[in-house]
């Protein structure tokens, strides 16, 4: 195997402090993000043989499946939604969080009472879609990058599919919980390639 | 403008490309096998007809193209499954077993979740009419598969190996559990593999990752009770062995693949680069039993990767000016004197 360091990608934003943890309840001492010589660093050193690679969560995947990463950090949700060819290997049990159909407070009990025709808005157009069609709901996605809440407040959607954690932002724009279509967490993966390539660190990694 | 996934290869990759090719073809043409080329527009039919079920081959992946008739002829999306039914409606009866080469483009809507290439140059060999026991078939297939990428003194290249059969026979002991076990497995999704085979089954010797191979290879015939003397045999052989990962857990397509099964992984290039393996039931869908081993290089990934290790000098030439005579019968003379000396020339 080569010398080059293993590239583990680490998501932004909310699922950050977790990665970091994670990585180094695995082993790895991590270093501060925070300290003047790494803040805004893109590529972060770790030791001779790692390096950190921040970048936002739903690129995470795609940085790995094209194995510009070796290794990645990111919920489940993003990882399926993704469709990337990679190999999920262990669940690191953080960001616990749902993927659910929500609308307007007593709006629909449940989706078997949703329009003939709902129109869904959603940063998960793929999951989202699979779930319509596995229920044989007629649809439309209304494909999003953030603050899908306001979809049905502002009528552009009849109902939401998004992450739910501990459901406040809901309960604040008056929304609820129609349905769930899965339970998500973080999860450590690999690119097909490294996976096998580079298994004794990998191997190292998981079964610490 | 440029279409995604259509790109435009410009000189100075043409000519690595063909240079690369070329050397690949040559090394081939010394083995004995010929070239075939396969038509562009293909009876849509054809790839129903096989039953295979690959997903590079599904129709949602395949561009069709509505002919003069009203019927569908597909851009073709694969090129060993064509030759299959060419040579099956050419010979009855193979009295020695056919070697080809081809290099040609596979067009495919995008086989990625995250990429888009659309066209696909694949250069390649099928070994037709001989089983993995004939002549050392498997063999010959898999030096030149080796030999395809070592010629160019590539490093950190691998090639992981396994047989189809080992899955075939895990599903067979185990139905239910070795079917869903393969499906997890075949998706990448090892935390749910984990989670559905007992940590002491042995279907969990599948995930062996040993630096041994012939170690590996022992537990694996052990679990399920399966004698792989012949893949020991490549396993151990000094001209195959070095760079060779037998690994279990790699799920060939079982509608397809009936034997040796491998693909050439090289650190740093995220895609397999090259697959191959044998398909001995593959003629059948034609009415022919002949036996089948052969490979394919995916070409952009291979040369992505030998640009990487600069291992393509070779294929830069350099073009020398020659000054405008006063009139074209001299000015053809000095060009033709340095061509003849090796030289290529452009008039300035």
């Amino acid at each position: 195997m080569s010398e080059r360091k293993t590239r583990i990608a680490i998501p932004k934003g909310g699922l950050l402090e977790g990665s970091l943890d994670s990585l180094a309840k695995l082993g790895l001492e991590i270093p501060d993000l925070k300290s003047k010589e790494n803040e805004r660093k893109l590529i972060v050193p770790v030791n001779d043989e790692y390096e950190l690679l921040i970048v936002r969560g739903h690129d995470v995947p795609i940085y790995v499946e094209h194995g510009a990463a070796d290794l990645g950090i990111a919920g489940v949700d993003v990882i399926l939604e993704s469709n990337a060819d990679i190999v999920q290997l262990k669940d690191l049990e953080f960001g616990a969080c749902k993927l659910c159909v929500c609308g307007k407070k007593g709006e629909f009990k449940s989706i078997s009472e949703l329009p003939s025709h709902t129109r869904v808005a959603t940063t998960f157009p793929h999951l989202s879609k699979e779930f319509f069609q596995k229920h044989g709901i007629s649809h439309e996605i209304i494909h999003l990058y953030g603050s899908v809440e306001l979809g049905p407040l502002t009528e552009l959607s009849d109902v939401i599919v998004d992450l739910v954690a501990t459901g406040e932002t809901l309960k604040k724009n008056n929304l609820e919980v129609i349905d769930t279509i899965m339970n998500c967490t973080a999860r450590l993966f690999a690119n097909k390639v490294s996976y096998r390539l580079r298994n004794p660190l990998i191997d190292k990694l998981i079964n610490s | 403008m440029s279409n995604a996934g259509l790109r435009t290869w410009m000189p100075e990759d043409v000519k690595k490309q063909k240079y690369v090719t070329s050397e690949m073809l040559n090394l081939y043409s010394n083995w004995g096998y010929q070239p075939i080329s396969i038509p562009t527009l293909l009876d849509s039919k054809l790839f129903k007809k096989a039953n295979f079920t690959s997903k590079w081959v599904e129709e949602s992946k395949t561009f069709l193209v509505v002919d003069k008739d009203g019927s569908l002829l597909a851009l073709r999306p694969d090129l060993t499954i064509p030759i299959a039914q060419a040579i099956s409606s050419r010979y009855d009866k193979l009295s020695e077993p056919l070697r080809l080469y081809y290099s040609s483009s596979v067009f495919r809507h995008s086989g990625k979740s995250t990429d888009n290439s659309r066209k696909l140059l694949q250069t390649g060999v099928e070994l037709i009419g001989a089983k993995a026991s004939d002549n050392f078939s498997d063999f010959e297939i898999l030096y030149l598969f080796k030999e395809s990428a070592e010629q160019f003194k590539l490093q950190e290249s691998y090639i992981s190996i396994t047989d189809s059969g080992i899955w075939r026979k895990a599903i067979e002991l185990y139905p239910e559990l070795g079917q869903e076990a393969y499906n997890l497995l075949a998706k990448g999704d090892l935390i749910a593999f984990k989670e559905l085979v007992p940590e002491k089954h042995a279907l969990r010797k599948l995930l062996l990752r040993d630096a041994d191979n012939l170690k590996t290879l022992a537990e694996i015939e052990k679990a399920l009770k399966l004698d792989l003397g012949y893949l020991k045999e490549i396993l151990s052989t000094d001209s195959l062995k070095e760079n060779l990962i037998f690994d279990p857990s790699l799920c060939p397509n079982l509608d397809y693949y009936t034997g040796i099964y491998f693909n050439l992984l090289i650190d740093g290039i995220g895609d397999m680069v090259a697959i191959g393996g044998r398909y001995d039931s593959l003629y059948q869908a034609f009415g022919k039993d002949f036996p089948a081993v052969g490979f394919a290089y995916y070409m952009p990934s291979f040369l992505k990767a030998l640009q990487e290790q600069k291992l393509l000098s070779a294929a830069e030439s350099k073009i020398g000016n020659l000054k405008a005579k006063s009139n074209w019968e001299e000015t053809l003379k000095a060009a033709q004197e340095n061509i003849k000396k090796g030289k290529s020339i452009a008039i300035k």
